[in-house]
């Protein structure tokens, strides 16, 4: 233990860029200029009226992991301790960490942490930052909840992961597999977080070379370390021109769309003609129901009996996504086309998606693309009587629990309707088909849904059920030929969208 | 002793709610479903197969 002990401070966010220079220059030995950028690009972000409380040292895990794996066994010393600076929606005080009575109130309060660690150029840490504390947070992305010790006092925030990258033991690939891994690990029981060397040390039964320090990844690796931690990794690679057999850009951008609506973080690898870089891409911008306009945009055609529908995928509404880049601040906002549009450096223009790996629940065997494919076929094939040529469509998957919580609560669909589709037996996770229209969509109503197993890749053993104006139809593989499909004839009134896999920032400092 | 029993699906039958789509129409749903599903799935190998190799060219480190 140290003789001096944890020193810390309060103060309000205006005085942040003073106190890490004025920290980093007496306890790490930097020049004070060097956290400019850093620290700025967070500040112009987070909101003028956070007060932070500031405590050293403070041992992060992922840092002392590395300390402990590389930096140790230099011979320059390097400091072993990191700074952990806390946020909070209103004035916070020492008494206030003192008194239970204030427990409460601390904990509404709180917008989470960023870790300062002795790792120059990049020195922002392991962070978990509420959307709550940033200026402008109009977008939906998935979260965990992280609860740490501040002050004494267990406090919970809803926030992404992030970390910047050291350069050393971790580039932007490897920080992109702690981030997912510390998004899974801390929110399923199914997975556990994973420290620096425990990647390194999965991959080197991949590797020919030294594996320190880091000279990156392939897509290709982040998918194999993904799958090694337990994920179901589909990888997917966008067409060039000398390849014809990768996937085209509409169906590449479809997909990915597909995964986020799911709630699923995915990984992405960008690249231009100087640079390979891995992004974590958790959600998108809110799409404004009131102003799509469905001429901008290409329908998928589809026959059904003698005329032609025109289905409108709702992930091309999508107009930029929220990702998690090490390079930059949390939550930093990108169109799909131009990933890297926030940063200054040439280096990085004109920079593409050019491979995603969406890391799945192990046991989903039916990828999106497959879902996309057999919804329509049976949007063919089934006398749905869905109103109007133009449908809007909304593919993700789900767990059954979730989407049967929500059915039951809030879906506000007919009882008998509810009542078929609670008592009908689900895998742990389903495909969801949304339809809507032009109208609808603006009040968040849906007017019919087809429901698929998402552990059946195989069409011919897939259960499905499909919910429209005309009834319920039910696809039972194992029954009788007679009784193969069968139709429950129940009036469907227009339903309210299943939306619970992406979350909106919340009141009160919480999402 | 409790009997166990699906209400709502007894219910909707009771009130001839529940029919089945004629064998002829099904086979073809089936048949036009797998043929659609198949054709997919020739595709979908394809571009498996090269997306594994376009992700493994490049070194991401930035």
């Amino acid at each position: 233990m140290s003789e001096q002990g944890i020193f810390s401070a309060f103060f309000p966010i205006s005085e942040l860029e003073l106190t890490v220079k004025d920290f980093v220059c007496e306890n790490f030995k930097y020049f004070h200029q060097t956290v400019d950028q850093q620290i700025n690009r967070l500040l112009k972000l987070l909101r003028d009226d956070i007060n932070c409380y500031i405590e050293y040292p403070y041992v992060d895990k992922v840092y002392r992991n590395s300390y402990y794996n590389f930096y140790s066994t230099k011979h320059n010393l390097t400091f072993r301790d990191c700074a952990r600076i806390s946020f909070f929606s209103s004035l916070v005080m020492q008494k206030y960490f003192r008194d239970e009575k204030y427990f409460n109130i601390i904990e509404k309060e709180y917008l989470g942490f960023i870790t300062i660690r002795p790792t120059l150029p990049n020195i922002i840490g392991r962070s978990m930052l509420s959307p709550n504390s940033y200026k402008e947070n109009n977008w939906m992305c998935c979260y965990t909840n992280s609860n740490e010790v501040v002050n004494g006092v267990r406090l919970n925030v809803q926030a992404f992961p992030h970390s910047s990258q050291d350069k050393e033991t971790i580039t932007c690939a490897e920080t992109t597999i702690w981030s997912v891994m510390e998004y899974f690990g801390s929110k399923y029981p199914e997975y556990k977080p994973i420290l620096p060397s425990k990647i390194i040390e999965t991959l080197s039964h991949q590797s020919f070379e030294r594996q320190l320090p880091s000279h990156g990844l392939t897509a290709e690796q982040i998918s194999y370390a993904l799958k090694e931690f337990g994920l179901g990794t589909r990888l997917y690679s966008i067409q060039e021109k000398n390849n014809g057999n990768l996937y085209p850009e509409e169906e590449f951008r479809r997909l990915l769309g597909y995964y986020i609506e799911s709630g699923i973080p995915i990984v992405a690898a960008i690249e231009n003609k100087y640079i390979g870089h891995a992004i974590v891409i958790i959600g998108h911008t809110f799409v404004d129901h009131n102003k799509i306009n469905l001429s901008h945009y290409k329908p998928t055609k589809i026959k059904v009996n003698d005329h032609t529908l025109n289905l409108y995928d709702y992930v091309d509404f999508i107009t930029d996504y929220v990702v998690i880049d090490d390079n930059m601040p949390p939550y930093n906002i990108a169109p799909f086309n131009n990933p890297t549009k926030n940063y200054n450096s040439e280096h990085f223009k004109n920079c593409v998606i050019k491979n995603f790996i969406a890391p799945l629940y192990n046991k989903i065997y039916l990828e999106a693309g497959g879902a996309r494919e057999l919804i329509i076929s049976y949007l063919e094939a089934f006398d749905h009587n869905l109103p109007g040529k133009d449908i809007i469509f909304k593919l993700f998957y789900t767990s059954s629990r979730s989407f049967k919580a929500e059915l039951n609560g809030k879906m506000n669909l007919n009882i008998d309707a509810t009542n078929v589709i609670l008592n009908s037996t689900m895998p742990k996770f389903i495909w969801l088909g949304i339809f809507t229209n032009k109208k609808l969509i603006k009040e968040s109503k849906a007017n019919g849904m087809v429901i698929i197993d998402a552990t059946e890749p195989n069409n011919r053993d897939s259960r499905i059920l499909m919910v429209s104006p005309n009834g319920i139809t039910v696809n039972n593989p194992h029954a009788d030929p007679k009784n193969k499909l069968d139709v429950i004839s129940i009036r469907i009134e227009n339903f309210n969208i299943f939306a619970n896999n992406l979350k909106k920032a919340g009141k009160n400092g919480k999402t | 002793m409790a009997k166990l029993k699906n209400e709502t699906i007894e219910k909707l039958r009771a009130e001839n709610k529940i029919s089945s789509i004629k064998e002829d129409d099904s086979y073809s749903i089936f048949v036009s479903t797998t043929n659609r599903m198949e054709k997919y799935a020739r595709e979908y190998n394809k571009k498996d197969k090269a997306s594994h190799l376009a992700a493994s060219k490049v070194l991401l480190t930035a």
